[in-house]
């Protein structure tokens, strides 16, 4: 699973806008993906449909750092 | 029926019809060493031959009511006349209700429909009568049941996967005063942890219940200081398992791993529901399951929790 990247949450807002009206969701489906936002609260990520391309950095993976940790010992 | 106006040449003799069928059946009974008082009353003797009805399907809320969400892939109550899930397939995203058929998921129209390609669940319909469905509006993060056209099975039954993925489902959540979960599922043992049902919007309002990465079995109740149940028991293998919890203790496949007690009252977080993964301040930790079952009372179901676990464990085979 590919992702792309970026600072600026519109840009995969605008994304995740194209996918959704490119599909043509219809029924219970209301959009593409979520947005994941870096816990370092300025790095946001969507996951990259594979029929879907824009001008923004694609990640084949997002890094550990992305997700939160275990909080419960 | 057939024959009051028809006769039959037997001995030498025309007799009725039904006196022959009679006086066969006369014969069958008393050489079996059964008698027959009367052929007056052959016709109420006879009713033992109609065929007998099957006992009428009995579903697990039928006999043990008052679940206040309820999601199964086999028909749970035989007064249930919804459908199963709804489904999304990948080649063009129509979504299609999909029903029972023979008291399981309707197997043959859910592969018809997905017609060789992939099928996501985007409701999975509560058959408790509370209409607490549960949901999923993000395709992305929708659970998978179809892949390439066949229904995903774990041990020849269906499932509802989230493995190794984003996919998780959302419910609205209800009030309780205690809570009683009942789930059959596989933990698939990934690089994540294992919550298999959470509520609560961030780290310090929240519950959640399933296996761990690392070393704990948990369910946790999670409000200001840590109240909570827990276990060192490590459950998170691949194995699929029965998982039952009140707010009393933790089983598993029909035995206790863990028992304890809050230190406060129980806190009624109501938002954010979901089955497989939890937040995590303002991100979600993912989860790998598997799931086939999951029944949520709002009371205390100690004294039939045998019960229960039993009558799943004769479906799914668990244990």
């Amino acid at each position: 699973m590919a992702y792309y990247t970026s600072t600026t949450k519109a840009d995969l807002e605008a994304y995740n806008t194209l996918v959704t009206t490119g599909e043509g969701y219809n029924g219970t489906t209301t959009n593409w993906a979520s947005i994941i936002e870096h816990p370092n609260g300025s790095d946001y990520a969507i996951l990259k449909h594979d029929s879907y391309t824009a001008e923004l950095t694609e990640e084949e993976t997002l890094g550990a750092e992305w997700f939160p940790q275990n909080d419960i010992e | 029926m057939l024959g009051l106006g028809l006769s039959l040449l037997t001995g030498g003799s025309l007799r009725p019809y039904y006196a022959v069928v009679a006086a066969a059946f006369k014969d069958r009974v008393e050489a079996d060493g059964g008698t027959v008082e009367s052929m007056s009353c052959l016709k109420a003797d006879l009713k033992v031959l109609n065929p007998i009805k099957p006992p009428a399907y009995t579903g697990l809320l039928n006999d043990y009511s008052g679940a206040a969400a309820a999601y199964s892939l086999r028909l749970l109550d035989n007064t249930y006349t919804g459908n199963a899930i709804k489904v999304r397939r990948a080649s063009d995203n129509a979504e299609q209700d999909i029903a029972f058929s023979n008291n399981e998921l309707d197997t043959a129209t859910l592969e018809t429909f997905a017609s060789g390609t992939d099928a996501f669940v985007t409701t999975w319909y509560d058959q408790s009568g509370n209409n607490y469905n549960v949901t999923q509006t993000t395709a992305s993060n929708q659970p998978k049941i179809v892949s390439s056209g066949s229904t995903i099975l774990q041990d020849g039954k269906p499932i509802v996967d989230t493995s190794n993925s984003t996919r998780y489902m959302e419910l609205d959540g209800f009030a309780f005063s205690s809570l009683s979960i009942f789930i059959t599922a596989t933990y698939d043992n990934g690089a994540t942890e294992g919550s298999l049902i959470s509520g609560g919007d961030d780290v310090q309002n929240r519950w959640d219940y399933g296996p761990r990465r690392t070393n704990d079995y948990r369910f946790l109740l999670q409000v200001v200081s840590d109240e909570r149940i827990n276990s060192t028991n490590n459950y998170k293998d691949g194995v699929r398992r029965l998982f039952t919890a009140d707010y009393s203790h933790i089983g598993v496949n029909g035995s206790n791993v863990a028992t304890g007690s809050l230190s406060t009252s129980i806190p009624v977080y109501t938002s954010g529901w979901r089955l497989s993964g939890r937040f995590f301040g303002t991100g979600f930790v993912e989860a790998s399951n598997k799931f086939q079952e999951v029944i949520l009372y709002d009371s205390d179901q100690s004294s039939n929790r045998t019960g229960i676990e039993t009558n799943i464990n004769d479906f799914y085979s668990i244990y």
